[in-house]
Order: structure tokens, then C-alpha cells, then sequence
């Protein structure tokens, strides 16, 4: 499929991966499948089945238990529903739980449910979501009659399990014969680790109960999707990947922005998406666009729509197509979300500027295009996002703008990454002692430990008698019981979120726009930022660090803010060290903190910097946690300096910090890394030090374990950027295709040998691609004005409006005269910020002679003023 | 007979004898807890008859379930079997008012005939919603309506919120009437019909009541149109042990009692069934008179905190078994709790572990006492605080003895006879008695502390489980890993070195050995020039 807008971008496609049809591949109904789900099916239409969903149920049936990895549409949801549908229509007392990893998903997948509740009718399957928003009525409902429960694993962990005995959730444990697992690869590293030990005390509770259930997992393409369902459900799997649903044939463009005038740097993806996605809506495509944060989400949104409603030629009052597009993010209610989804289903809109919450299996309908901004981070990520379009079966396109970032310029050289190399692994860690620790205590208070639970907790013969010590358990007669705090599931979060709420009111009503974390609201609500919520503007009045409130104020300013942070690193106690050859490393406690202490305003648009504001409110997280720092020798930090065209530090940082997450079983969640310097005390001299820390506070034994292997660690980073296939270094070994891994390689070595550089390191080489060319001379200026309106129109430039009711200009020498109507207009353009303001428009598309200015030349033929003074004379008569 | 019987007198304690033979015409028997006031019943009915001549069908006993009516019966039939036929009026008030009622002439003035059916309170609740049905009637709270019709006899014709009246008037009225039609009679009924029945006493010489303190104001009246200037009345109870006042409505009838028929009084101050630790601790919750202990000391009263109602169900269960295969019965071991749905959680505990259960219901259901298969003597008790009353066992549990159930939330203002209910959960223990309560309670109301009736027992008598505490999770962790540490360490193999001391041996090939040495840090060795020494 050849997208006809992409002509006016044609220069900035630089790659283009096909990806051929995929043939359905059917089934009849499986041959032990009840008459009754047989109806249903009819009902809906189906008469045969894909043959994944086939395989499921057979599977299923067989008692199996199962993970799914199909594309995304391809009816997993079905696949599932179908064998624990026949498991209730035979006994009505039978419970299944459907665990999604966010809220929103589990709203979003009860849809797939509804007709076969409206089929069978509540006499026969019931089905209801319990989560944090649910009402007390409605859980006693779902409590005592659904068979179908959707929920989440945070309520799993606190609700179900802790109150197993009461409530009637000893019903449901009793009863429970299936557990879905939904986005199973949603759990990796440390919340993946959790969750294994979630379904451990799942496991154990429905042992208590004789209830044995079977589990179905579901998955993207990962590489290691049946040791993930193994290590998370604790069972044998078997795995389903032949893919019975018909796949549109697609084609995925990567997109290079151009360079910025005559800098050396890139138009943002979102830059180039805004001028995009007017164009897609203005010929009625369906499209999604994927954001890395929820302000570029905003902002995009704003310029298409500012776009939208300019556009030339348009009668303005009937044909404004903002309301066509809409953002989609976290940190939009419930009802709005629920609103946005239902105008897109209908067609109501025809895309949505959207944050990664919608990655997730989010059904919004059959979409043409998936727009991502920017590389996801993994492929996986990236894959699931282009398998956002094309849901129907027809020709799909997705498109890659890429970013700055090495990652996204490594693809922009090496298309092939995307396709050719593996999807990446999701490694979790269940026997974490720290996670360990944490679910043992709630395990305990759950029911009490006894000898099986060996074979559930690896190191429950060193945890216990830690408890007894600390007064938690008690020894009762070959059985430990729990004796300590109330609610021990309670001392620990699944996933790593600050619990600090920050609320936004607009204050001009009173009315609450949205609730975010410490981080987000340091990082989006400080005090003088420009808060944008779909599409609106809101000026940040005053952040209340105490009640944690932002207020706002709506606004209607030409530019956003973009925070500065800084990161800084306290050494707070030293538990270990050794030394490995020429470096030293050290364990402890540090103090990481981050400050948000500048702003910059950028205009709408054109993104032009406006100016730097520092803020002087004292806006920082602080994380105490563990850390494990290598020592830079001291000749080697001396070279890595001397190279100031790019910070090799990083490239250092980068090959450690890989090398660590592998060895440690972490996600980038999981372990950050920084570089930082120390005096040291007595001879003042500088030390250089690579840092790798635990991203959760008090740590959570990553980088712990990371000491423990601290001199292998450093022997892989070393094989890593030796043994890369790359030529000179790339994202995957150095995490930047600018640095020389030669150099990278010498600087790891040389933390355990002294080595001479026997190399020339690689220089910047000069990147000749397509820039954004000025688009008119100053001598034609006032041949085409008219011409240049239109497009300042288009660009959404401010004053456009004011300048459109300029009628002509003319140039003399360097001096451009605006021939305007009337000596007022002359003072109010003369008048210095208004000159300027206007002079850098002009300059900013127009190739201009050095000593530009403008002028104006008041047209005398009737000034006004005197004519309205002479009116008002006649009235006073 | 006659013989045989002073032989059996001879038996009974000072206190006892002079209740048996006292010849008051009104007599008020105060019995504390365990003091063998049933012995002193059945001896009183046996002398009356046997010494005194009596007629058994001449003696009124009222008891308060039928349970205790036939107890007393087969003690006294065991005494003598020919005794059996002559039994008229023994039992509850309900029994012996239906007696009554079905032996009137005046019977039909009512409007009812012999026979009559009595119906229990679930089926008066289906009348009375037929009746609505039928009937379009306006009333307010339609759940409650056994309560409504309850409040309305009082002269109450609101309820709850309600501003303004409803048709409960009608209902009251309409109800009454189809029960008659259909010859039925809820339980109220048969107490009040026998009370308008009887124009005239019937005058019997002897009038025995057990349990005097549960007695509420219809059924005292019933007593006094029952006795005539002949008649003398024998009131057994324990004014310490009144925990159903809020169904007789009634806490003063022993003053009511005292003031109308200005009884002698006589005592039983003796408890025989329990440890003295239990009636040290019982005295704690005494309102008025004393109580004497003659037993050892016995084990402690043990006071336990468990996590939840789970844990707790589930450490009674372990408990239990224990107890069992020291010999204890399943049957002389009970379980009490405050509230019916406590047994919930135990019960199902109960069964998944394979312990026999008896839940012993008394509460609500006065009359028909659903005391049921005799086979269920190999069982373990659960049962309401309440629905222990009169009875003991050898073993007794107290679960979920938090604040806010112990006493319970909902009766504010009553915590006296909330006190009474614990004295008597507590009494009902002979050997051991366990009370424990939770930290994360589930029912509304509990807070997770323990009740501040443990608190009132005497420190010396209890024994309390060690004290628990609480960590944060970044402390345990940490002690976690420095044991962690420690047993590395205590694993490693030490090397000593002249200069530098003891060190650990942190890396050995054939040929070298690196040893750690505090304040020296590592040193290398070569194997063959080794001048360690190692432990």
C-alpha cells in the first residue's frame, strides 16, 4: 500500500521494510466442544475457528496449561474464553480469574465478554470486573456469583489472597479452575519477579483450598516466552505461536526528520508528526500516533490541532477538523478514556495522539496507520505498536520517525535491526531474597509456613529464623504462624510508583483535571509550566509540595515547557570492596538525587527556544537505595576526557550497566547508572567512578548481586563491545553509534590492565541529509507575499493573522516596509518586542541580507484616526 | 424409697440441704455458676414428692430449654421409673402454657381449637409477607417485619427513620386473624392466650422456676395468674448470669420478685466445676455476691493473639487435635464466639481438617431447641456465647475476644450484661480455658486490639504467648543478608599468619592462596613457600 500523503515527505523516507500477508488458517469447531458454546458461536457468526484458538481449546481441555504468543487481533481473547466457558456451562460453580496488567485494560477486554453474557444469560455465566474502583455491592456480587473475574495483580496481592478465608473469596479459591494471564511479557525484571511470587502464594493458597487451576497465558513476541510463563506460573507450559489469523500485509517507513535550518540539529519526531497528522485527517485516515511522554502526547496534539483549524481554503466556521483527533494518555480520567475509545470506535474521530498505554491490547477498532514517534525502546514494544493498524486484514502501514537518540539513528543505518536480530528476552529473578522476603512475610500471615513450603520459597530455611528473631513468626508446634504487623502484602509495591498523589486543580472552578506521582508532578505541574491536558492549556499558578496540589489557571500561550533535570550522587555508607586489577569497586548505601531545576520555553510550531527559566522552588526526588561504583584509573579517565566531542563516559556506563542488568536478571526499570566524580579527601584528587543503582529505595538487591560478580561483569561488558557485530560501535554495545567502541573497549580494559592506544578513534563524520531549506529570498518577498501568508497561515506562525491583513510589502536596500493601513499600526509594529518578534519570523524562512529590519509605511491616503476623531465630532454636535 | 432417697440427701452440701428442705411459701435460690443448683432442682422436686408427699402432676416446673426439662426428668426417672406418667408440667413456658391452653375449656372464647398448630418465627415472617401481598398494604422496613409487629405490641407503630405511620395497624390485625383461622400461634401468643385463659389460678402447691433470671415480664404474669393462695413459688437463678435481657426486655426481675412476694433467700456460693484460676478470674466480672472455689488452681488461663480469624480457626484446629490425642474428647471441648458469623470461618476450617463439629444453637429459637442428633456426642461444640448458658465443658476456647465484639459495638450503653455474657463464656470452662482475639479482624465493628475484658482478669492468673513486633521490610532485609553474611564467613576456611594475624582464604589454585587479613587487606601466597597455618 503506497500512502499518497507521504508524497510531500518523500525526501525524509529512508527505509522501508515489507512484511508479506499472513493466510488464515482455519478449523472447524473442536469435535469435544459442548452444543452449547457450539450455539454461541453460531450465534456470533463463527463457524470455524482460527486454528490457534482450536489448538487452545483442545489444549485446554487436555488440562494443559498453555501460553498463547499470536499477533496482536489475532481473537486471543476468545481463544481463552472459549475452554473456560465450557469449564462453567458444565458446573456453574467453576471460577476463572483473567489478570491484566493495568485497569484499563481489564475495562477494555470486559467488551470481548458481553455477548457470551447476554448468550448464556446470569442464570448460567456471570462476569464482573473487581478492582480498586469497584463498588463494595458490586464485589459482594462478583464475590458470590461471578465465574469470570477480572482483575489486576496488585488486587490479587492484597485482596484476594490476604483475605482468602473470608468474604467469600474461600468460594472462589475452592473453585477456581483457570488463571489467564494477559501481556504476560508486561512482567519482567522486578514487577515480573513479584508477580512469580504472587502466583507462588496463589499456588499455595489453592493448594489449601484442593483447587489445582490451569493456567493460559498470553504473550507478544518475546524471545523466551515459555520460560517467562514457566518461572511466573511455576508449571510446565505448552506454547501455541502458529498464527491461524489472517495478517495485513504491511509496510513499515522509516522516516528521518530533517535538520533544523542551518544547525546541526533534528526536527523532533513530534515536530515532523504535527505537521503530519493534519494532512492524515484532512483526507479521513484512521490513524494512531505513539508518543514517548504524555506532554508530547499534548503537544502534538495542539499543533495538529491549531492546524486543523487554519486550514486554507476551509470555510472556517463549518469545516474545523480539530475535534478529529484526540489525545490518549494516563492522567485522563476513566470517562474521558472510556469516551475517547467509544468516539473512535464509532468513527466519531479518526485518530488518537497516544502514550504507551495504548501498546497494551487496547481495542480501539481497525486503524490504517501507526505512527510511532520515536524507537519504543524494544522491538517487542515497537512491534506491538505497529500491530496497532491494520486490524481488518487490509494493508497496513506503520511508520518509525525516528529520534535523535543512538538507538533510532543506529536504525535509520541498520534497517535490518529491526528485522533481522532477535526480539529481545524478559528475564525476571523470582528468587530475589529481598522480593522473597517480602512475600514469605505475607505468605506467612496468609498460612502458616510448614516443610512444603520449601519447595515454594527456595530460602525459606534462612528467612524464618530471621522472623522468629524479628518477632513475626512463631514456632507452633512444626508449623510458623504469623504474630507480626496486620498487613504484610501491604509493606511492598508490585511495580515501582511513588504513593505520593499530587492532585491538579484548575482553579478557576475548582475542579480536579487530573491526579499524577511525585515524579510526574515535578516533572509536568512545577511552578510556571504550562500543563496541558487534551489540548488545553493550563498555567502552573503554584505546586504545594505539603497538600500536594497544583494549581492552574487555563491559558492560551504560544509555547510549552520543557523541564531540566540533574542528576547528583551521595556515597552514604561503604558495606564492601575489592579490588579487581586496576580498579576498585565498592557496595553501599547511596543517595541519588534528582532535581528539577530549570525550565525552557519552546515555542509551538516553530520550536523556538524562548528562554530559560530557573526554578526556584526546590523540586527533587531523592532515591536511597544500593549502589555498586567501579573506580576509573586515573589515566584512563585522563583519555576518556581529552575526548570532548562526545562523552565516552556514556559509552563506558552503557556497556557495564547491559552487562549488569544480564547478569542480574533487571530490566532498564530495574538498575540506572550515572558517572560521578569525588575529591578525595586528603590529597584533593579527583576520582572518576561509574555508578550502577537499584531503581527501588532501599534497593532490592540488583546491584548487590552485582558486586558479587563485579569482576564478570566487567569481563562482559568487554567481550560485549569486542564481540559486537557492529562495525565501530553501536546502541547494542556502547549505546552509541557515535563513539568508537575502540576507545570504549581501551577504557574497560584498561580497568584491568594498563594498555597503550594503538588506534586512531573515529571522528564525527559530517552527515550530509536533507535539510529544511529557507523557502524564500528576500528579493521575491514582495512578488510572492501573498505566497508567504499562506504559508505562515499553514505553520500556525504567530501574528499570522495580524500579518495577513498586510496587503503588500517592498524592500529598499536591507529594510523590508510593510505598507500597512493607518499611523496606529506603525507605532504598535515599531514597538521593540512586537519588531522583533516579527523580524524573526520573517527571518526564520526567508533568506535575508545581514543588516535585515523592517519598517513600516503607514498608508496616508485616510488616517483613520482623524476619521474617526471627525465622526465623533459629529456626534458630540 | 424414702430411705433410698435420704441416702441420696445426705450427699449434698450444707447450703444445698438448706435449699431442699426450706418450706418458704415464697423462696428465691441465688446460685452461682457451677454451684449444682440443677442437682439442688431435681433433689427439691424428689423431696417434695417423696418426703412431702406431693403429687408430681401437682408441681409446676419451668425450665428454660426442654433440654434441661428432660435432663431433669431422666435424673429424676432414674430415681424412680414410675415416676414417668405422672409428669405433667415440666418444661419451658411455651411447653406448659401449650399444656395449659389444650386442657382449657375457655380455649375456643378465643377463637381457636384444640390442637393448634405452633408456628416458629420463619413461618410467622411468611404469613406476614403473604399478607402484604395480598392485601396492598404501605409498610415501611418489609424486612423487618417480625420486629415491627414486636414494636407495635409495645405501642410502637414507628420504626427507624419513619416520620409518619403505616399500615401496621391492619397488618397486625389482619395477621392476627389468619393465624387464628388457620389455628396457629406464634410464641408469643401461646403465653399471652394462656394468660387470658386463665380467669381463675389454677392454684397448684408447688411452683418451681429455673433459670428465674431469663424470665421475662409475659411469662412472670403467667406465674402469677398460675399461683393461688396455696401455691408456693421456688425461684432458682443468677442475677449474675442475666444475658438475655434484650429479649425479656428485663433486667430487675429478681427486685420485681423480691418486691411482690417478699421471698426468704437462700444461696448457693460453691462453685464445683471449675479450676480456681477460672473462678479467680470469674470473680473479676462479678455484679453482686461472691463466689467459693474449691478446686486447685489448675492450669493458667492462656491469652493468645492470632493474626486473623483464619490463622486463629486454624490454631484451635492444631489445638484440638493435640488436646485429642492427650485423651480429651471432642465433646468436652468447646469454642464460643460472640457473634453467629464467627462460626463461618470455623466451621469450614473444622471440616477441611477433619474435626467433627456440633453447632449448637439455643439463641433465637426458645421453643423448639434444635438440639439434634445424639450421635453427634464425638463432636467438638461451637456455639454463641449465649448459647452456652447452662452448659460446661472440660476444655473452653474464647475466640475473637477483640474490642468491639467483646463487648460488641452495637450495644452501646448495655456493657453490663455484655460483662455477664463474658462471666458466663468464662465459667463455662472446668479444666482450661483459652481466650484469644485477632489483629486484622474482618467484621464490622472489630477493632484489632484485644478486648478490654482481658484486661480485668488478674495478670497472675493468665499466661500470655510471647510479644510480637513489627520490622520494616529494609531492616529485615538487611538482618537477612548479615546472617547471610555470617554463615559465609563461619564456612570460609582461615588461615593464621604470624605478622598479620588471622585472615580468610578468599582464593586457592594449585598454586597460590590469597588470604583477606583485617587492617592488611590481601595478601598472595605461594603454595609452595606457604608459611600459614590453617584451622
Amino acid at each position: 500500500m503506497k500512502l499518497p500523503e507521504l508524497k510531500n515527505y518523500e525526501n525524509r523516507i529512508i527505509g522501508e521494510i515489507n512484511i508479506d500477508k499472513r493466510e488464515p488458517i482455519y478449523m472447524p469447531y473442536p469435535e469435544n466442544m459442548s452444543d452449547d458454546l457450539k450455539g454461541y458461536l453460531k450465534s456470533l457468526g463463527i463457524e470455524k475457528l482460527y486454528s490457534h484458538q482450536y489448538e487452545m481449546f483442545e489444549r485446554a481441555v487436555e488440562g494443559e496449561n498453555v501460553i498463547i504468543t499470536t499477533s496482536t487481533a489475532s481473537g486471543k481473547t476468545l481463544s481463552f474464553l472459549l475452554p473456560v466457558a465450557e469449564s462453567i456451562l458444565k458446573d456453574k460453580t467453576n471460577r476463572a480469574l483473567f489478570i491484566y496488567p493495568t485497569k484499563a485494560l481489564a475495562h477494555d477486554q470486559f467488551r470481548n465478554f458481553t455477548s457470551i453474557l447476554e448468550y448464556f444469560g446470569e442464570d448460567r455465566i456471570q462476569c464482573g470486573i473487581y478492582d480498586g474502583d469497584t463498588p463494595p455491592n458490586e464485589r459482594t456480587r462478583i464475590r458470590k456469583n461471578a465465574n469470570i473475574i477480572l482483575t489486576n495483580p496488585e488486587m490479587i496481592n492484597s485482596a484476594f489472597l490476604p483475605n482468602h478465608s473470608i468474604y467469600g473469596f474461600n468460594y472462589i479459591f475452592s473453585r477456581l479452575k483457570y488463571i489467564v494471564i494477559d501481556e504476560l511479557h508486561v512482567y519482567r525484571g522486578a514487577f515480573g519477579s513479584h508477580m512469580a511470587n504472587v502466583i507462588r502464594r496463589l499456588n499455595r493458597i489453592c493448594r489449601y483450598y484442593k483447587s489445582n487451576p490451569q493456567f493460559l497465558f498470553s504473550s507478544a513476541t518475546i524471545a523466551n516466552p515459555v520460560e517467562l510463563a514457566q518461572n511466573i506460573g511455576g508449571k510446565k507450559f505448552s506454547h501455541i505461536y502458529k498464527d491461524g489469523s489472517p495478517g495485513s500485509q504491511k509496510t513499515i517507513y522509516i522516516w528521518q526528520p530533517p535538520f533544523v535550518r542551518d544547525t546541526e540539529y533534528r526536527k523532533s519526531p513530534e515536530e515532523e508528526a504535527s505537521d503530519f497528522v493534519p494532512d492524515l485527517v484532512q483526507s479521513g485516515r484512521r490513524f494512531i500516533t505513539f508518543c514517548k511522554s504524555r506532554r508530547e502526547v499534548e503537544v502534538v496534539l495542539k499543533e495538529s490541532r491549531d492546524r486543523l483549524s487554519n486550514i486554507e481554503g476551509m470555510p472556517s466556521l463549518s469545516k474545523d477538523l480539530s475535534d478529529r483527533i484526540s489525545g490518549y494518555r494516563g492522567g485522563y480520567t476513566p470517562t474521558e478514556r472510556k469516551d475517547i475509545e467509544k468516539r473512535l470506535s464509532q468513527g466519531l474521530i479518526n485518530g488518537v495522539i497516544a502514550t504507551n498505554a495504548l501498546e497494551l491490547g487496547i481495542d480501539i477498532g481497525s486503524l490504517e496507520i501507526a505512527i510511532s514517534c520515536g524507537f519504543p525502546g524494544t522491538k517487542a514494544s515497537f512491534w506491538q505498536q505497529v500491530g496497532r493498524a491494520g486490524r481488518k486484514g487490509d494493508g497496513a502501514i506503520g511508520i518509525l520517525i525516528l529520534d535523535v537518540s543512538s538507538i533510532d539513528q543506529y536504525i535509520a543505518v541498520n534497517t535490518d535491526y529491526l528485522v533481522k536480530t532477535g526480539v529481545e528476552n524478559a528475564v525476571i529473578d523470582k528468587d530475589n531474597l529481598f522480593i522473597q522476603l517480602a512475600h514469605v512475610r505475607a505468605a506467612a500471615a496468609e498460612l502458616p509456613l510448614s516443610l512444603d513450603d520449601a519447595c515454594v520459597f527456595p530460602d525459606i530455611g534462612e528467612i524464618i529464623p530471621v522472623l522468629i528473631k524479628a518477632g513475626e513468626l512463631k514456632n507452633d508446634g512444626g508449623v510458623f504462624t504469623w504474630i507480626g504487623k496486620d498487613f504484610p502484602a501491604g509493606d511492598f509495591n508490585l511495580r515501582n510508583i511513588s504513593s505520593n498523589i499530587y492532585k491538579v486543580i484548575n482553579k478557576q472552578n475548582g475542579t480536579m483535571l487530573t491526579e499524577m506521582d511525585e515524579y510526574q508532578a515535578f516533572h509536568e505541574v512545577y511552578p510556571k509550566a504550562i500543563y496541558i491536558h487534551d489540548g488545553m492549556q493550563y498555567l502552573v499558578e503554584s505546586l504545594d509540595l505539603t497538600n500536594r496540589i497544583a494549581q492552574v489557571i487555563p491559558v492560551d500561550m504560544n509555547y510549552f515547557t520543557v523541564p531540566f533535570n540533574e542528576v547528583s550522587v551521595g556515597i552514604l555508607r561503604e558495606f564492601k570492596n575489592k579490588k579487581i586489577m586496576r580498579t576498585d569497586v565498592t557496595f553501599g548505601d547511596v543517595n541519588i538525587k534528582e532535581s528539577v531545576s530549570a525550565y525552557k520555553m519552546i515555542q509551538f510550531h516553530n520550536r523556538q527556544n524562548l528562554g530559560f527559566e530557573p526554578i526556584v522552588e526546590n523540586l527533587f526526588t531523592q532515591l536511597e537505595t544500593e549502589g555498586m561504583w567501579y573506580l576509573i584509573p586515573d589515566d584512563v579517565d585522563a583519555v576518556i576526557n581529552s575526548y570532548t566531542q562526545f562523552n565516552y563516559y556514556n559509552g563506558i556506563k552503557h556497556a557495564l550497566l547491559t552487562s549488569a542488568r544480564m547478569r542480574t536478571m533487571a530490566t532498564a526499570e530495574d538498575i540506572g547508572g550515572t558517572v560521578f566524580n569525588t575529591v578525595e579527601k586528603e590529597g584533593e584528587v579527583k576520582r572518576a567512578f561509574i555508578i550502577l543503582y537499584d531503581l527501588y529505595p532501599g534497593g532490592l538487591g540488583f546491584t548487590e548481586k552485582a558486586f558479587e560478580f563485579s569482576e564478570d561483569i566487567l569481563n562482559d561488558a568487554i567481550n560485549l563491545v569486542k564481540n559486537c557485530r557492529c562495525h565501530d560501535g553501536c546502541p547494542a554495545c556502547v549505546g552509541d553509534y557515535h563513539l568508537d567502541k575502540k576507545l570504549v573497549l581501551w577504557a574497560l580494559e584498561g580497568m584491568l590492565n594498563k594498555r597503550e592506544i594503538t588506534f586512531k578513534v573515529k571522528e564525527k563524520s559530517p552527515e550530509v541529509v536533507y535539510v529544511e531549506e529557507k523557502i524564500y529570498d528576500f528579493s521575491e518577498l514582495p512578488d510572492k507575499w501573498n505566497d508567504f501568508i499562506t504559508f505562515l497561515n499553514k505553520k500556525s506562525e504567530t501574528f499570522n493573522q495580524f500579518l495577513s491583513t498586510i496587503s503588500s510589502v517592498s524592500t529598499s536596500g536591507d529594510i523590508l516596509f510593510l505598507n500597512v493601513n493607518g499611523s496606529f499600526f506603525r507605532e504598535w509594529i515599531m514597538e521593540s518586542a512586537n519588531k522583533a518578534k516579527i523580524e524573526n519570523i520573517i527571518k526564520r524562512y526567508v533568506n535575508v541580507p545581514k543588516g535585515f529590519k523592517i519598517d513600516v509605511c503607514a498608508n496616508a491616503v485616510e488616517d483613520i484616526k482623524d476619521k474617526i476623531m471627525r465622526r465623533y465630532d459629529d456626534l458630540t454636535k | 424409697m424414702k430411705e433410698k432417697y435420704l441416702k441420696e440427701f445426705e450427699k449434698l452440701n450444707e447450703y444445698q440441704k438448706k435449699a431442699v428442705i426450706s418450706d418458704e411459701k415464697y423462696a428465691l435460690l441465688n446460685a452461682v455458676v457451677g454451684s449444682g443448683k440443677t442437682t439442688v432442682l431435681i433433689h427439691k422436686i424428689l423431696y417434695l414428692h417423696i418426703v412431702k408427699n406431693i403429687p408430681l402432676e401437682n408441681i409446676i416446673v419451668f425450665t428454660f430449654t426442654n433440654k434441661a426439662a428432660d435432663e431433669i426428668l431422666d435424673r429424676i426417672l432414674c430415681f424412680n421409673d414410675d415416676l414417668k406418667d405422672k409428669v405433667k408440667y415440666f418444661g419451658t413456658f411455651h411447653s406448659v402454657a401449650k399444656t395449659i391452653l389444650n386442657e382449657s375449656q375457655r380455649l375456643e372464647t378465643l377463637g381457636y381449637k384444640k390442637n393448634f398448630e405452633i408456628i416458629d418465627n420463619s413461618k410467622a415472617a411468611d404469613i406476614l409477607n403473604n399478607i402484604l401481598d395480598g392485601n396492598k398494604l404501605n409498610i415501611k422496613y418489609k424486612n423487618k417485619l417480625s420486629k415491627r409487629i414486636e414494636e407495635f405490641k409495645k405501642g410502637k407503630s414507628l420504626w427507624g427513620v419513619m416520620k409518619k405511620g403505616d399500615d401496621i395497624e391492619k397488618l397486625y390485625k389482619l395477621y392476627n386473624e389468619e393465624k387464628i383461622r388457620n389455628n396457629f400461634m406464634d410464641f408469643d401468643d401461646i403465653i399471652e392466650n394462656c394468660i387470658k385463659i386463665l380467669d381463675k389460678p389454677m392454684n397448684p402447691p408447688y411452683i418451681i422456676i429455673d433459670e428465674f433470671q431469663d424470665t421475662d415480664i409475659n411469662q412472670f404474669e403467667l406465674i402469677r395468674k398460675i399461683a393461688g393462695d396455696r401455691s408456693h413459688i421456688f425461684a432458682i437463678g443468677d442475677e449474675n448470669q442475666i444475658i438475655y435481657s434484650f429479649r425479656t426486655g428485663n433486667n430487675k426481675i429478681f427486685d420485681k420478685f423480691r418486691n411482690l412476694y417478699n421471698p426468704k433467700e437462700f444461696s448457693l456460693p460453691i462453685n464445683y466445676r471449675s479450676s480456681r484460676t477460672i473462678i479467680e478470674a470469674a470473680k473479676s466480672f462479678l455484679n453482686r455476691g461472691s463466689i467459693k472455689s474449691i478446686k486447685d488452681y489448675g492450669n493458667p488461663i492462656i491469652i493468645r493473639k492470632h493474626y486473623d480469624s483464619f490463622n486463629e480457626a486454624l490454631y484451635v484446629v492444631r489445638k484440638i487435635k493435640e488436646l485429642n490425642s492427650e485423651g480429651v474428647s471432642f465433646k468436652d471441648i468447646a469454642v464460643l464466639y460472640r457473634r453467629t458469623a464467627q462460626a463461618e470461618v470455623l466451621s469450614d476450617v473444622f471440616k477441611r481438617e477433619g474435626i467433627p463439629i456440633k453447632i449448637v444453637f439455643k439463641g433465637e429459637t426458645i421453643f423448639e431447641c434444635s438440639d439434634e442428633e445424639k450421635s453427634m456426642d464425638l463432636s467438638v461444640n461451637l456455639m454463641t456465647l449465649h448459647a452456652s448458658k447452662g452448659l460446661e465443658f472440660s476444655h473452653v476456647f474464647i475466640v475473637g475476644a477483640n474490642m468491639g465484639n467483646i463487648p460488641i459495638s452495637s450495644k452501646r450503653g448495655e456493657e453490663e450484661e455484655e460483662l455477664r455474657l463474658f462471666f458466663v463464656g468464662i465459667t463455662r470452662a472446668k479444666n482450661y480455658l483459652e481466650i484469644s482475639y485477632v489483629i486484622k479482624p474482618s467484621l464490622n465493628g472489630v477493632l484489632p486490639y484485644q478486648s478490654p475484658y482481658i484486661s480485668m482478669i488478674p495478670s497472675n492468673l493468665i499466661k500470655r504467648e510471647e510479644e510480637s513486633s513489627t520490622n520494616s521490610l529494609s531492616t529485615l532485609y538487611r538482618q537477612l543478608r548479615d546472617e547471610r553474611e555470617k554463615k559465609e564467613l563461619n564456612n570460609a576456611k582461615k588461615a593464621l599468619h604470624a605478622k598479620y594475624g588471622e585472615g580468610i582464604v578468599i582464593y586457592e589454585d594449585e598454586n597460590i592462596i590469597k588470604v583477606n587479613f583485617e587492617g592488611y587487606g590481601e595478601k598472595e601466597f605461594s603454595k609452595l613457600f606457604c608459611p600459614l597455618e590453617f584451622k
